[in-house]
């Protein structure tokens, strides 16, 4: 008895650096924890916050005062409304349109006996790395009447190159027999593709289309350059530009301040009031959607970088 | 079994009572018959006999479509066409004149053809007379396009995308007639002539694919109107497979082709989208080499932009802010993320590693607008992190910290999700090492460092020479959302310089000279990092 307490009281002693080494991890990871989602929680407190006392400051993980006018305040904006409304009709055409383009391109390409194949191939990988940039895109646009429609958020991004790599890979991890059978049964290509291949890629088809999904919901670049004009602005902003805008007002005011030596501070801080509390709603309002899918779905948006981080 | 259920479909159907080529064909004869309407209105040359023109009531409705076929409207400068131009004054020998008439013989002919294939679609000459009557279409089709590109008016003489048309034009028929001797000889010599038929037909192809998608954009561009006949043409061509019975068909390569003719229908239009959105801008860059076109009538300055870039001091401060920044990413984004990829293999309650995983992924997935917000509310006069150190300084409007900005901003949105990557190649170590290196006493420390850490070494340098590759992309959402009037001297990278200058500003040339440059940077040194690649880690990134 005496002997095995003295050797487990040895080993202990051996793992001791093991176990101060864990404790260390775990508390960092925690940090870690308290870094990422800190910011949003402030958010949230601030957004369920009274306008007026938040001004104050030091609101942390819990608002102190708990209203929900800021969001009332948000919704009852009919700017904030179409914007809304533009953030969700360009990410539903823009993934519906970007899945079937990409997947029909996929198929192709995933046949071995299709003759071009290496040359499409090639075309459309090239793309990754070749773009004309921003200037000649925007002179295309404004041929295409584009530029100040709606139909700029979903026309030009319908393609991606990576996605059709990522589609491919899974096609051709399919066994030939399925497409062989089907063929023998006297259907035809595009029949085979759309009722055979597509309910079968259904995971790598959810990838792709979360990718295509986040991408747009997220921009707010294409509504800055492409749309202009106070009115174009107002009929087709999103979500993000109005985020955008907003923080640019607060930078420009920030470095007023700076340089003005806080020359007006009632002013500002009166319009401070609204715009802390009405941002921090907003930022809930366009953050919530991602942040209510993505924990479920990240697998999916994993297993896309696994494979492209293999084949492309 | 199939011929009879046909037929008694057909019968229910009364007049329907013909094959499938027979509808195909007369898709194609109309589509002819539309394409040279249209050219016929438009040409006076011929027409200048009304009594010509009174044989097609209501063709005068025709002139006023303003296509894009019809020389009528080009002849009263002839003395600003390219013809004019290269081949000096030609009018004594009625050139517009001869051509009009051989083109119009031409479509007469091709049209002739293939309705007289149409009449007689039992015959077993059909598909040779269907395909003599189509091509002879395009041939007219070809001359007619080459001999409008020559008689165009034109501003300046070198017109780049005449210049391209015109080269793919002389590429497209030397391929051709490269084809037809050694389609001959085949017979003679099938090895040799295999080669030289291969690369004549795979070259005749995708240079008809990108002359067809460069008309039909250049067409449309104009306006939709124009694009019309263009459209009609391409459509009739593509009428064609379905004429052909593979079965029939002699040339192997054919024959597959009609096999495959679905997989063409599916994938061209999606190749002319990509060529239109990705290839088609590349020609935006011959702005570069123009003057500014807000100040007057577009012309050709050579290298002025660039020489203007380089010389000018603005030009080695954008690169000094996006090196800058691209290094302090690169740094700080390699070492935070293998660093917290090792520390999160170490943790080995299952859950909480997943949990973890999960919301360090977070901020990747908010827009970087989002995120912005976050980093201003952080760096706020009252914000927290002067709440912890106990100041009240304006982090965000002093140019000294702002690259340090961008980098740990960039740091908390992508350091959870770029440990995806080694995580996974952290799996595939084999378990051995572990196992005999506990056996020689290593600590879990000790192991994290000289087993794991040299089990990714290969996987980060694959990714550290890939990322040199973009070098020059610094991003440009950072540095819009935060950047100020006061901090613009470090924010400043090339694509915000591109943005700013040339969208807000107007100065299209000189942005899309630094965009150009940029591209083909860029180009260079993701061919330079995958050649390094290929060579030390024996994986092509490509």
């Amino acid at each position: 008895m005496e002997a095995k307490a003295k050797i487990d009281q040895s080993k202990f002693r051996q793992r001791l650096p093991d176990y101060i080494f864990i404790l260390c991890n775990t508390i960092f990871m925690c940090f870690i924890i308290l870094i990422m989602l800190y910011p949003f929680v402030n958010t949230l407190a601030i957004s369920l916050n009274d306008a007026l006392d938040s001004v104050k400051g030091g609101i942390g993980l819990l608002p102190r005062k708990f209203t929900l006018d800021n969001f009332d305040q948000v919704f009852k904006n009919a700017r904030i409304l179409t914007a809304f409304t533009n953030s969700v009709g360009r990410t539903v055409i823009s993934t519906a349109g970007g899945v079937f383009l990409c997947s029909m391109a996929a198929y192709v390409l995933s046949r071995k006996e299709f003759m071009w194949n290496k040359f499409v191939t090639v075309f459309f990988l090239l793309t990754m790395y070749i773009s004309a940039g921003l200037i000649p895109m925007y002179m295309l646009y404004g041929k295409l009447s584009l530029i100040n429609s709606f139909n700029v958020y979903w026309i030009p991004g319908l393609f991606g190159a990576f996605n059709i790599i990522v589609i491919r890979t899974y096609i051709q991890g399919l066994p030939d027999s399925l497409v062989e059978a089907a063929r023998l049964d006297g259907a035809g290509e595009f029949r085979i593709f759309a009722q055979i291949v597509l309910p079968i890629c259904k995971p790598v088809l959810a990838t792709v289309g979360l990718w295509i999904a986040v991408g747009n919901w997220n921009d707010w670049f294409t509504t800055a350059v492409y749309v202009s004009g106070q009115r174009n602005i107002e009929q087709y902003t999103t979500l993000q530009y109005e985020l955008y805008s907003e923080l640019q007002s607060v930078l420009a005011r920030m470095g007023e301040r700076q340089s003005e030596f806080l020359a007006s501070q009632g002013a500002a801080a009166r319009q401070n009031t609204t715009t802390v509390s009405v941002r921090a709603a907003t930022t809930i309002v366009a953050a919530l959607p991602i942040l209510c899918v993505y924990p479920f779905l990240q697998k999916y948006f994993v297993k896309g970088v696994h494979v492209g981080s293999v084949k492309g | 079994m199939n011929d009879t259920a046909n037929s008694a479909i057909a019968s229910q159907n009364g007049f329907l009572n013909f094959p499938k080529r027979f509808w195909v064909t007369l898709t194609g004869l109309v589509g002819i018959f539309i394409v040279s309407m249209l050219n016929w209105a438009h040409d006076d040359l011929i027409f200048q006999f009304t009594e010509w023109r009174e044989l097609f009531p209501g063709i005068e409705y025709l002139r006023d479509v303003p296509v894009r076929f019809g020389l009528a409207d080009l002849l009263g400068s002839y003395q600003n066409t390219n013809l004019y131009f290269y081949f000096g004054d030609l009018s004594q020998y009625n050139i517009f004149k001869i051509m009009s008439i051989v083109i119009a013989v031409l479509l007469v002919l091709s049209f002739a053809t293939v309705l007289f294939a149409l009449v007689r679609y039992r015959s077993k000459h059909f598909t040779k007379l269907c395909i003599l009557g189509f091509s002879l279409f395009a041939f007219t089709a070809l001359l007619y396009i080459v001999f409008t590109m020559l008689i165009s008016t034109t501003d300046t003489p070198l017109d780049t995308y005449k210049i391209i048309m015109a080269v793919l034009i002389v590429l497209l028929v030397a391929s051709f007639l490269l084809m037809i001797p050694v389609f001959i000889q085949k017979r003679k010599d099938p090895v040799k002539s295999q080669t030289v038929y291969k690369f004549a037909l795979s070259a005749f192809l995708s240079l008809s694919f990108i002359t067809i998608t460069m008309l039909i954009i250049e067409a449309m561009l104009e306006t939709i109107i124009t694009a019309i006949p263009v459209i009609i043409f391409v459509a009739s061509l593509s009428t064609i497979p379905f004429l052909l019975d593979p079965a029939e068909v002699k040339s192997k390569r054919l024959s597959r082709f009609l096999h495959q003719k679905a997989f063409f229908y599916m994938i061209i239009p999606i190749m002319a989208y990509v060529f239109l959105f990705s290839y088609y801008p590349l020609k935006g860059w011959e702005m570069a080499f123009q003057d500014d076109p807000l100040l007057k009538e577009t012309s050709y300055i050579g290298f002025k932009w660039f020489v203007f870039l380089f010389t000018e001091g603005e030009f080695w401060k954008i690169m000094r802010n996006t090196l800058g920044m691209s290094v302090i990413n690169l740094v700080l984004g390699f070492t935070t993320s293998i660093f917290f990829a090792l520390l999160l293999n170490e943790v080995r309650q299952k859950y909480f590693k997943r949990v973890v995983q999960t919301i360090s992924y977070l901020p990747h997935f908010l827009s970087w607008v989002i995120a912005a917000g976050m980093i201003t509310q952080f760096l706020m006069s009252d914000g927290l992190l002067n709440q912890m150190l106990g100041s009240d300084k304006v982090w965000l409007t002093d140019a000294d910290n702002f690259w340090w900005i961008v980098g740990w901003g960039n740091v908390w949105k992508s350091v959870g999700w770029n440990t995806i990557i080694y995580l996974a190649a952290i799996t595939s170590i084999d378990p051995e090492l572990y196992e005999s290196a506990e056996l020689d006493g290593a600590g879990r420390f000790a192991k994290m460092i000289h087993i794991t850490l040299p089990g990714i070494k290969s996987t980060i340098l694959v990714l550290l020479i890939m990322s040199i590759g973009w070098i020059l992309s610094a991003g440009y959402e950072v540095q819009l959302l935060l950047g100020n009037t006061l901090t613009w001297d470090r924010a400043e990278t090339i694509d915000t310089f591109v943005y700013r200058y040339g969208i807000q500003d107007m100065r299209f040339p000189l942005a899309t000279a630094l965009g150009m440059f940029k591209t083909v940077v860029s180009i260079i040194l993701i061919t330079g990092a995958n050649f390094a690649s290929k060579r030390f880690a024996k994986e092509s990134l490509v």
